[in-house]
């Protein structure tokens, strides 16, 4: 089974999972409620810009990270005029009061509705060793898993299993952060 | 809403960076297909789509090379 993501592209290339994964990616980055066949049309774009660069060009550019390189791709294409991670958000989150870092199950997005993002944050990953310091990790710009499962003393697999969670986590506040659109 | 601002854009962040797993051993292909399905495609249907645009990509690459080599032989060789 071909199952080849990262590495260069070759003959080996699945690239029916390179594209579910690309269409998958750029939908979580169109954000809440976002189409996923904009999202579709956003990894073909991806993979057709990536395609029409020569051979040659992509051979000098050295080893490639193929899955990599398109996320780059879509995310040039999204035309995302994000700000670079700010000093000072590792320390607000921090900052936020001991109330509202305390452990709680309530996670659902009733309780979502009823305070600010970060201290929602702050609620929804409390107790979880590692969501916690991957936050902070995150927003001191160390983003690399692999190197948040050295900072963290933790096997990789652990740090993703707690990414994923904490995808949950952010997705869930997301979607309660969108004002309601009425029909 | 104005407060809020820069605790979305913390969050926007810290979703951009988690958004890349998708891309990585971080996610199966069971897991990729679950959450495409999850949002309302047919992994399935967007994996052929996939691969039927690459295919006819590359196809129109070749073409075009075969193309260009052909009008390269064509044109007179200088210097003789």
């Amino acid at each position: 089974m071909k199952t080849k993501l990262n590495s260069p592209l070759d003959g080996d290339t699945d690239w029916a999972e390179v594209f579910r994964r690309l269409t998958l990616f750029a939908h979580r980055r169109l954000g809440v409620g976002a189409d996923l066949a904009r999202a579709e049309e956003l990894a073909s774009e991806a993979i057709s810009r990536f395609l029409a660069v020569d051979r040659g060009a992509r051979a000098q550019m050295g080893s490639l990270n193929l899955t990599h390189d398109l996320g780059s791709i879509v995310e040039t294409l999204l035309s995302d005029h994000r700000a670079p991670c700010a000093v000072g958000d590792a320390e607000r989150f921090r900052q936020q009061p001991p109330g509202q870092r305390a452990p709680t199950a309530q996670r659902d997005s009733d309780a979502v509705a009823l305070s600010s993002p970060i201290s929602l944050l702050a609620k929804g990953i409390a107790g979880d060793r590692l969501m916690e310091g991957i936050v902070l990790l995150s927003l001191e710009g160390i983003l690399d898993a692999s190197a948040q499962a050295v900072h963290l003393i933790s096997p990789i697999t652990e740090i993703y299993e707690a990414r994923k969670r904490l995808s949950r986590v952010i997705a869930a506040i997301r979607a309660a952060s969108q004002p309601k659109v009425s029909p | 809403m104005k407060r809020l601002q820069p605790e979305i854009e913390i969050l926007s962040r810290l979703d951009t960076v988690l958004a890349y797993d998708v891309l990585t051993g971080a996610y199966t292909n069971g897991e990729v297909a679950d959450l495409i399905y999850e949002a309302g495609g047919d992994a399935e249907m967007i994996g052929k789509r996939g691969e039927a645009l690459v295919v006819s990509l590359m196809e129109h690459l070749r073409r075009s090379s075969r193309k260009e080599n052909r009008s390269d032989g064509d044109k007179p060789k200088s210097g003789l």
